[in-house]
C-alpha cells in the first residue's frame, strides 16, 4: 500500500518534467521559427503592406494594392511547408482552407489561380518579372531582385 | 441570339489561337477546372428536388466536369470562358460563360457576353462543390429560380477599406435557356431583365442583398406562359473561430397562377476540426397565392460531413429529411394535381471532388 505513493510522486514528477521540456521546446521552436517576408516587385510603389491589407489579398477578397494597382498572388507549392505557416500567420486559417476561397473567387471569374512555384527562388524569379505579383518567401532567401514590404517574425 | 452549340466551338478556335506559339508568349494564359463524382440515392419512388432524386442509385446528378480558360491581356482586359459537362446537358459539353471584362478603374470593372445569374450567396460558383460546405446548396433557395446564366453585361464597383472589402453590382441583359423545371423540361426566354446585388465582407462575416425584376416566357406544359416576376434574395456568413453560421432567404414573386408566390429560407450551422467540418441545415419553403397543387410547403433537415485530403479532394457525406406540407407537392417533381404516395424521404448524397 506505501508504495502507492511513491508511484504517484513519481509520475508526477514525470509528468511536470515533461510539460516543462514541451513548453521549453515548444518556445524555442516559436524562436527559431523562419522569418517569413512578404516581397513585391522592385517598380511597384508601395513600400509597406499592412497585415490585415495582405490578408484581405492572399483571401481573395481584394485585388488591389493600396495604391490601386492590380495585385496578383503567387503561392509556395501546394506541400511546401512555409506555405501552411504563412497562411497561419495572416489569415488564421490553413492552406487548404484558403484554396476553398481562391476556388470560390476564380471559378466565378472574379479571379484566377495563383501561380505556385516549389522554391523561393523561382517565385523571386516570377515577381521580378512580373510587376503586379506579390509572394512570400523565408527571409534568408530573399535577394536584391525584389522588395520587402512586410516582415513575419 | 447567342446560339448555344456554337460556344464551345468558338472557345475551342479562341484556345488554339490562344496556344498557337505565336500568342502563347506574350498573353497570359490559365487553365483551371473542377470535377465532382458523386452517388444519390433517396427512399422515395417520387422524384424528389430539382435533380429529380428518386429511390433508383443516381451517379450521374451530383457528377460534373469544368474547364476554365481565362487570358489575360493586359492588367485591364481580361477573356474568360468555362465549359461544363453535366447531366443537365446529356454530358455535352456547353459554355456556361464567356465574357470579356474590362478594368476602367481598381475599383470598377465591366463584363461583357454570357454570364451567370448572381443571384445567390454562391450561385455564382454553384456547381463547383469543393468551394462550399453542403453536398448542393440548400434546394429551398437554390432551386427557386429555374435559371442561372444569361447574356448581357454587368458592372461591379468595389471599395475596399483597411481589410473589410465592399462590392456594388447592377446587371442587365436578356436570357433564352433549356431549363428542368418542377420535373419538366421546358425553356425560359426574356426580352429583358434588370438586377442589382450588393456585398459586404470583413474577417467574420459576408452579407449580400439582391433584387432581380424581369418579364419571362416560360415555355413548357406545352404552353406559353408570360409572367412577370420579382427575386429577392439576402444571405448571411458569420464565423467565429471554428464555428461558421449560414443564413439565406429568397423570395420569388410573380403574376402566375401556376408558380405564385414563393419564398424559402434556411440556416446553416457548422463546425470544422482541422480537415473535417460538420453542419446541420434547416430549410423551409412556403408559397402564397398559390392552389395546394401547385405549393412547394415542406420542410427539410440535413446533416452533413466534409472533408478535405491532403491530395486536394474532397469528401462529402449527407442525409437529408424532407416533408412535403398535407395536401402539397411540396420540392417533390410531380405532374400537376398528383401528390406524392409518401410525402416524407430520406435522401442519401455522397460524391468526391477536386479543383486544378
Amino acid at each position: 500500500m506505501s508504495t502507492l505513493p511513491v508511484i504517484l510522486k513519481r509520475y508526477i514528477r514525470l509528468l511536470v518534467v515533461t510539460i516543462i521540456l514541451v513548453a521549453v521546446i515548444g518556445n524555442a521552436a516559436k524562436l527559431f521559427a523562419e522569418e517569413i517576408v512578404v516581397v513585391v516587385n522592385l517598380d511597384n510603389s508601395i513600400d509597406n503592406i499592412t497585415k490585415k491589407e495582405l490578408r484581405a489579398i492572399f483571401m481573395a477578397q481584394s485585388f488591389n494594392f493600396s495604391d490601386g494597382t492590380l495585385a496578383t498572388v503567387v503561392n509556395l507549392a501546394y506541400k511546401h511547408q512555409l506555405r501552411d505557416e504563412f497562411y497561419a500567420r495572416v489569415t488564421g486559417y490553413s492552406a487548404k482552407k484558403v484554396k476553398q476561397r481562391w476556388s470560390a473567387a476564380t471559378f466565378s471569374g472574379r479571379a484566377e489561380f495563383p501561380e505556385e512555384f516549389d522554391t523561393a527562388k523561382e517565385v523571386i524569379r516570377w515577381i521580378k518579372q512580373n510587376s503586379h505579383s506579390v509572394g512570400y518567401i523565408d527571409a534568408a532567401s530573399v535577394t536584391d531582385d525584389v522588395k520587402v514590404v512586410l516582415r513575419l517574425p | 441570339m447567342w446560339s448555344q452549340k456554337k460556344a464551345p466551338l468558338l472557345i475551342l478556335a479562341w484556345l488554339c489561337l490562344l496556344t498557337s506559339p505565336f500568342s502563347f508568349a506574350e498573353m497570359n494564359i490559365k487553365l483551371s477546372g473542377f470535377l465532382t463524382a458523386g452517388v444519390a440515392i433517396s427512399d422515395n419512388e417520387d422524384s424528389y428536388l430539382g435533380k429529380s432524386y428518386t429511390d433508383k442509385t443516381d451517379f450521374s446528378s451530383d457528377s460534373i466536369l469544368g474547364l476554365q480558360i481565362d487570358s489575360r491581356f493586359n492588367d485591364k482586359a481580361r477573356i474568360s470562358g468555362q465549359l461544363v459537362a453535366q447531366k443537365q446537358n446529356d454530358f455535352e459539353v456547353e459554355a456556361e460563360w464567356l465574357y470579356i471584362a474590362y478594368r476602367f478603374s481598381p475599383a470598377t470593372t465591366a463584363r461583357a457576353g454570357r454570364l451567370r445569374m448572381p443571384l445567390y450567396s454562391v450561385s455564382s460558383f454553384i456547381q463547383v462543390s469543393s468551394a462550399y460546405l453542403w453536398q448542393a446548396p440548400p434546394e429551398t433557395v437554390y432551386d427557386q429560380t429555374p435559371f442561372n446564366r444569361y447574356h448581357g453585361v454587368d458592372l461591379t464597383y468595389t471599395k475596399s477599406l483597411s481589410g473589410n472589402s465592399f462590392a456594388a453590382t447592377i446587371y442587365a441583359g436578356e436570357l433564352s435557356d433549356d431549363i428542368e423545371f418542377s420535373g419538366l423540361t421546358g425553356r425560359v426566354e426574356t426580352d429583358g431583365f434588370y438586377g442589382i446585388r450588393l456585398d459586404a465582407a470583413t474577417n467574420h462575416y459576408k452579407t449580400h442583398l439582391t433584387y432581380l425584376t424581369t418579364n419571362v416566357k416560360i415555355l413548357a406544359f406545352g404552353q406559353s406562359i408570360d409572367i412577370d416576376a420579382l427575386f429577392f434574395a439576402a444571405g448571411l456568413t458569420f464565423s467565429y473561430g471554428a464555428w461558421e453560421t449560414n443564413i439565406e432567404w429568397a423570395r420569388t414573386d410573380t403574376d402566375s397562377a401556376i408558380f405564385g408566390v414563393t419564398n424559402g429560407g434556411f440556416i446553416t450551422q457548422s463546425r470544422s476540426l482541422s480537415d473535417w467540418s460538420g453542419y446541420i441545415t434547416y430549410g423551409i419553403s412556403r408559397s402564397e397565392e398559390l392552389n395546394d397543387a401547385f405549393s412547394k410547403d415542406s420542410s427539410n433537415i440535413t446533416v452533413g460531413l466534409k472533408f478535405d485530403d491532403d491530395n486536394n479532394l474532397t469528401w462529402k457525406a449527407e442525409l437529408h429529411h424532407g416533408k412535403a406540407e398535407p395536401n402539397t407537392p411540396g420540392q417533390f417533381n410531380l405532374p400537376t394535381g398528383t401528390l406524392p404516395q409518401d410525402p416524407t424521404v430520406n435522401l442519401l448524397r455522397l460524391s468526391v471532388s477536386t479543383t486544378f
